[in-house]
């Protein structure tokens, strides 16, 4: 086992660290205001979250499958998890729905995963 | 004579912040139960797990971390140093995810920011972001700062409860409700359609990402919407207007 302090190392030195990631650009950069520096941010924040929807719908696919076994099904559960989201998007984009979209979206998904991994 | 409009109360901010956040906030709690969890395994106590989880918020970040410690066991007794460098390089993306937060709110001072963006998640970062581009709040920072709050207090409720249980949520429950995140932050994504420029990063991102996070790992995800953004913006400043 690790000794008490190492424990305690990673689980405060985490967030003390954490906190000063978060801090730095509040440091850094004082009055950002309009222009192509902040283009270049709201533009990096979108490509995190499409980075973000697309790395946890596939993992939480392949965890819903997982059940199954075999790495076809695997397979298989990333591309429901993609699909679900697919789902869940064009519903937002063509009715301008939220919640009825994300809920449509979940219920593909979790269909997917009784069908096939049940 | 312009009317003189009052800003909305707390409560009223309050009400707003959570009618946008409560799919996350309830995510949140079954999420973290798992990286509670996880850490109970990893040798963790309730106080341990509630100030990692209070601080740091990122359960890929904590997932990686106990995943190390608990690997280790009684073996490395520099496995400590290896989970806090893990921490720091997939949290790496807050540096990026703070800044775009900060650029559309009104100047505020460090210690507000502080207050304000201190305990900013992945989570919330994609409810506050899309919301203060497409349709802001009238108390912009307020409302960040109380969906930070909530998704904090969401996460070390969570953490709490994993650690002090013994059984594990189902897989198949566990994945289903996983998946409310890339789902509604899809949803959340959605909102910008008419925005094309927003949507190429993002569907960029959700293409490249994966791709690249072999070879770069959790790095992946800040490198490659950063370089992508960074090199198109500077490409379209320099067409020319009327070409």
């Amino acid at each position: 086992m690790l000794e008490p302090w190492q424990i305690w190392a990673v689980a405060l030195g985490s967030g003390l660290l954490t906190l000063a990631l978060r801090a730095a650009p509040i440091l850094a950069f004082r009055d950002i205001g309009e222009g192509r520096f902040r283009d270049i941010l709201d533009r990096t924040g979108f490509g995190v979250m499409g980075g973000i929807v697309a790395q946890n719908a596939l993992a939480t696919g392949r965890a819903a499958f997982a059940r199954a076994g075999t790495a076809d099904m695997q397979t298989l559960g990333m591309a429901w998890g993609v699909a679900a989201v697919a789902v869940a998007f064009l519903l937002a984009v063509r009715f301008k729905w939220k919640l009825p979209a994300a809920l449509c979206g979940l219920a593909f998904f979790g269909l997917g995963g009784a069908i096939f991994a049940g | 004579m312009t009317p003189h409009v009052s800003p909305p109360s707390f409560g009223a901010v309050l009400r707003e912040s959570f009618r946008d956040s409560y799919l996350v906030i309830l995510t949140f709690v079954v999420m973290f139960i798992g990286v509670g969890q996880m850490s109970s395994r990893a040798g963790l106590d309730a106080l341990q797990t509630v100030v990692m989880t209070a601080l740091t918020l990122a359960a890929p970040a904590q997932a990686a971390a106990m995943s190390i410690l608990i690997s280790a066991g009684g073996s490395a007794s520099t496995a400590w140093i290896t989970a806090l460098t893990a921490v720091v390089v997939i949290n790496l993306r807050f540096i990026v995810m703070v800044a775009s937060v900060l650029a559309r709110l009104p100047k505020l001072s460090i210690g507000r920011a502080l207050a304000t963006l201190g305990l900013l998640s992945a989570s919330s970062f994609a409810v506050i972001f899309p919301r203060l581009i497409d349709d802001p709040p009238r108390r912009p920072a307020l409302y960040a700062g109380t969906i930070c709050a909530m998704c904090s207090l969401s996460a070390v409720v969570g953490a709490l409860i994993g650690n002090r249980m013994s059984g594990a949520v189902s897989p198949l429950l566990g994945a289903t409700l996983g998946a409310v995140i890339p789902i509604y932050f899809a949803v959340l994504i959605a909102a910008q359609w008419k925005n094309r420029v927003l949507m190429l990063n993002a569907a960029v991102g959700a293409v490249a990402v994966p791709l690249a996070a072999p070879y770069l790992g959790s790095s992946a995800l800040l490198v490659v919407p950063l370089g992508f953004a960074t090199v198109t913006t500077l490409v379209a400043g320099r067409r020319p207007k009327d070409a």
